[in-house]
Parts: structure tokens; C-alpha cells; sequence
């Protein structure tokens, strides 16, 4: 379990909006507005859920958390090591996740790699481009999660991470996460009807507002559900 | 260097290089004495040089700005390069990884080709055989300042638009500076047309890193001032080729 010098945070200030800056067509900016925080939202370390029905803003928030793309208006500030693990992320499809593991990581974090790989079963000597779409991603989840085993505060944005993953796959991964969850924030954008996972805080884009919304352990799906409708 | 390190396995894994490799050795040597060297036995080694120069120009055109081009169109479309944003990884370094990674193939064969054009193909004259080694040593150092910001373009072009694309473009600029602008020059001879006079004085005259015709006649190696001039002309075409790639450069698609 990694123990950092100091921890690290999201602080979204209120007045942030996120959306799309097109290309200017005749003299004026095309903006697509999605979203916009009316109050401050801030992510300590531990788990905290994105929650909002489809084409909302959410990878749109976490790509613009990660400094991918800029905000409209307002300020993000991340005190850490920023990941952005995107939904499509994909490695060389001649690559075995062995090679892959040995091409990004030495020492103890690519043992933790090799271990990890081991404990949500997936084979590391199969080519990457032979893989499922859950062993693809559990290549991604390895990856951004051997990058958080050292002494540095980290911020962990996760798009979709479980999608493809069966039950077993997501407990173990669950178990993982659990095990090293000091000194990181993980931002994890799940679909509304993913089953149930623990959080420390739950993010919702509903109505062009992106609200925050404190989760005491589970998050109610129906409750989640009905909001988000 | 995770990026570099992640390009390198990724090329090493698909094995072209292997081919090229294996051919830039093995060509050298067969295809002079497929030509009728025996009614004047003292053009096989001129040729062997001959040969192995050119087929180092076919792996620069064939592998190299292929490989740029595809690994820049296949990280960029697969969110690798975006990934190493968030990381804090810059676009200027982002290119030198992947330019590092291809090239470090490359430098090897290029002293494939080195080896064999001044070990196996020298003359026995002393004085001959110092012009030949300079020759070969000027040759490798102007091919090196045309093709590594060339590669430099590949992989930043790769990132903008399709990978073929790109690589049709570079190889097409590359092209033009070894040969297009030789049928210009022709064209020129008769012509005072002002504004292709301007072309032709603007064109990447890549042909000048071609020093082949040197070896195979004997002509001896270049002024030290004159290749000195040659390497800064080229050198500058290279800067503003990196210059051109950076804003061509985009993380992701």
C-alpha cells in the first residue's frame, strides 16, 4: 500500500462549465455547453462515482479534469499525479501484455503488474490484439494501477473502467483498489445501471448542473436512478 | 522513456525490421554479380558500395517514414499519446521518444551499410582507400541530417492524418528532394520562368546528401568547407521540417 508525503485533490470552483469550443464558423465561436458546477466540488482520496445518462458530459469532465481538452469558463485544480484512462485506450495489438508490463514498468512495480495480472486472470503471454474486450481492459486497469505504487499522490480518472469485465473481475479488481487506496483520488465514470460499488462520493450531471453528492458507503442505485431521470 | 520503450517493443515485435536488416546485408553482395562483372572484375566492389547506399535510400523511404508514419497515426488514434499527456509527458518530448525509438533501428542500419561500403569495397591504394573511408564518413553524416528530421515530419503528420496518408506525403516530399527536383533542374536549363526559378531555389535539395555517384567513380572526398556548407544547408532545411512538425503534431484523433 503506497503511504504519500501528501495527499492529494480535485477541487472543481464553482462557475465551472464544461463543454465543446468547434471551430469558428463565420466570425463566431460554436460552443457546446454541457455541464456547470454552482458550488465547489472537492475529491479527497477514496472513491468517488460519475454518475449521468448518456452524451451528459462525462468523459467530457474527466478529459477536461485531465487538461485534454480546456474548460468553457472556471477552474480545475489537481493536486497529483493526473491518469486519464480512457474507455479506448488500446495498445499495439502485436504486444503481449507481458511485453507491455516490461515496456512501462521495472523492478517492484512490474512484479505488482505480473501479480495483479495473475489475480484478475489474464493472460499475459496472449497477444493484445487477440484479447476480449474485458482482458483488453484489464490490461488498462493494470497499467494506471501499477503507475500509483510509489510514494507520489495520485489522481486516477476512469472512463467506463469495468465495462467488459465480468462480476468476478470486478470484485477482484474491487479488492485491489480497496488494498491500495491511500494517497489517491480515483474518479470513476460508470454507467447508471452498473451494479452497485462502493463510494466515498458520488458526481452527477443531471440538467446541465454537475451537483456532488456525499454516499454513506453504497449508493442507492434506485435512489441514483431516479435522480439522474 | 516509457514511451520509447513501449514504441521500441512494439517495432521489435512486428519484425519488418528483420527483413531490411537482412537485406541490406545480404543484397550488397547479390545483386553486383548478378550484372556481367566478369568483362571488368574492378566495378564489383565500386558496385557493392553502389548497391549497399542505395538500398540504405529504399530503407529510409520503405521502412523508416513508413514506420513513422504508422506508429504516429496508431498512438495518436489509440489515446497512447493523450494517456501520456495526462501523465505530463510534453509533445516535444512525446516525438523525440517515438523519433528516438525508430531511429535507433535505423542508426544500425545505416552502419550496416557503413561497414559494408568502407570495409568491403575499399581500394588498395592508401590514398585512395583515406578518400573512400572520408567519403563514407561524409555520406553517413549528410544521409543521418536528411532522414532524421524527415522522420521527425512522418510521425507528427501520422498523428494528424490517416498513417498512409502521411507516409505518402513524406515520402513524396523526400521523393522530390532526391529526384523531382533533378527534372526541374532540366526543365530550368531553358526556362526563365520567374516563379518556378523560386521553386526550385525554395525545394529540399536532398540529392546533395546523395554521394554515391562519389564512391562508385572515385571522385575522392568533398572540401571540408564545402560539406561543411552542404551539412548547414540541409541542416537548416531539417530545422524548419522539425519547425513544421511541431504544430502538425496532435496527441490524439
Amino acid at each position: 500500500m503506497s503511504s504519500a508525503h501528501h495527499l492529494p485533490s480535485v477541487t472543481l470552483a464553482p462557475g465551472l462549465t464544461i463543454g465543446y469550443r468547434g471551430r469558428r464558423l463565420r466570425g463566431g465561436d460554436k460552443e457546446v455547453q454541457l455541464a456547470t458546477a454552482n458550488a465547489e466540488i472537492r475529491l479527497e482520496p477514496g472513491r468517488h462515482l460519475l454518475l449521468a445518462r448518456n452524451g451528459r458530459g462525462k468523459t467530457t469532465l474527466l478529459k477536461t479534469v485531465a487538461r485534454i481538452i480546456p474548460s468553457l469558463t472556471g477552474e480545475i485544480d489537481c493536486d497529483g499525479t493526473v491518469q486519464f484512462v480512457d474507455e479506448d485506450l488500446r495498445f499495439d495489438d502485436e504486444l503481449k501484455p507481458r511485453q507491455i508490463f516490461a515496456a512501462l514498468f521495472k523492478g517492484q512495480k512490474r512484479a505488482f503488474a505480473l501479480d495483479m495480472a495473475k489475480r484478475i486472470e489474464l493472460d499475459i503471454e496472449k497477444p493484445y490484439g487477440k484479447l476480449s474486450k474485458g482482458n483488453r481492459q484489464k490490461v488498462t486497469l493494470i497499467v494506471a494501477e501499477t503507475r500509483t505504487r510509489d510514494e507520489e499522490p495520485h489522481i486516477l480518472l476512469l472512463d467506463e473502467p469495468f465495462s467488459g469485465l465480468d462480476f468476478a473481475a470486478r470484485d477482484a479488481v474491487d479488492t485491489i483498489w480497496r488494498e491500495n487506496q491511500d494517497g489517491i483520488v480515483r474518479l470513476v465514470c460508470v454507467h447508471p445501471d452498473e451494479p452497485t460499488l462502493k463510494a466515498d462520493s458520488a458526481i452527477l450531471i443531471r440538467d446541465g448542473k454537475l451537483e456532488q453528492l456525499a454516499v454513506d458507503g453504497d449508493l442507492d442505485w434506485m435512489e441514483t436512478k431516479q435522480a439522474l431521470d | 522513456m516509457e514511451l520509447y520503450k513501449l514504441t521500441l517493443a512494439s517495432i521489435l515485435n512486428r519484425k519488418t525490421f528483420a527483413i531490411f536488416a537482412l537485406l541490406l546485408i545480404a543484397l550488397p553482395f547479390v545483386l553486383p554479380i548478378m550484372t556481367p562483372w566478369e568483362t571488368k572484375p574492378s566495378l564489383l566492389e565500386p558496385a557493392r558500395s553502389q548497391a549497399a547506399w542505395g538500398l540504405l535510400w529504399v530503407a529510409a523511404l520503405g521502412w523508416l517514414l513508413f514506420q513513422g508514419a504508422t506508429i504516429g497515426d496508431r498512438w495518436a488514434s489509440n489515446g497512447i499519446l493523450e494517456y501520456f499527456k495526462t501523465l505530463g509527458v510534453s509533445r516535444f518530448r512525446q516525438i523525440a521518444e517515438i523519433w528516438a525509438s525508430v531511429f535507433t533501428i535505423f542508426i544500425g542500419f545505416a552502419l550496416i551499410t557503413f561497414v559494408i561500403s568502407t570495409f568491403t569495397a575499399m581500394p588498395g591504394d592508401p590514398v585512395e582507400a583515406r578518400h573512400w573511408m572520408h567519403t563514407n564518413l561524409q555520406y553517413l553524416g549528410l544521409f543521418l541530417i536528411v532522414t532524421a528530421p524527415l522522420l521527425v515530419f512522418a510521425i507528427a503528420l501520422g498523428t494528424r492524418i490517416n498513417g498512409a496518408a502521411a507516409y505518402a506525403v513524406s515520402v513524396g516530399f523526400a521523393l522530390y528532394g532526391l529526384f523531382g527536383i533533378g527534372y526541374l533542374e532540366v526543365f530550368l536549363a531553358d526556362n526563365t520562368n520567374l516563379l518556378l526559378n523560386l521553386v526550385y531555389i525554395l525545394s529540399p535539395h536532398y540529392h546533395l546528401a546523395d554521394l554515391t555517384s562519389r564512391l562508385v567513380f572515385k571522385l575522392g572526398a568533398i572540401p571540408a568547407a564545402e560539406v561543411a556548407q552542404i551539412a548547414a544547408y540541409l541542416g537548416g532545411i531539417g530545422i524548419f521540417l522539425i519547425g513544421l512538425s511541431f504544430p502538425l503534431y496532435r496527441e490524439g484523433k
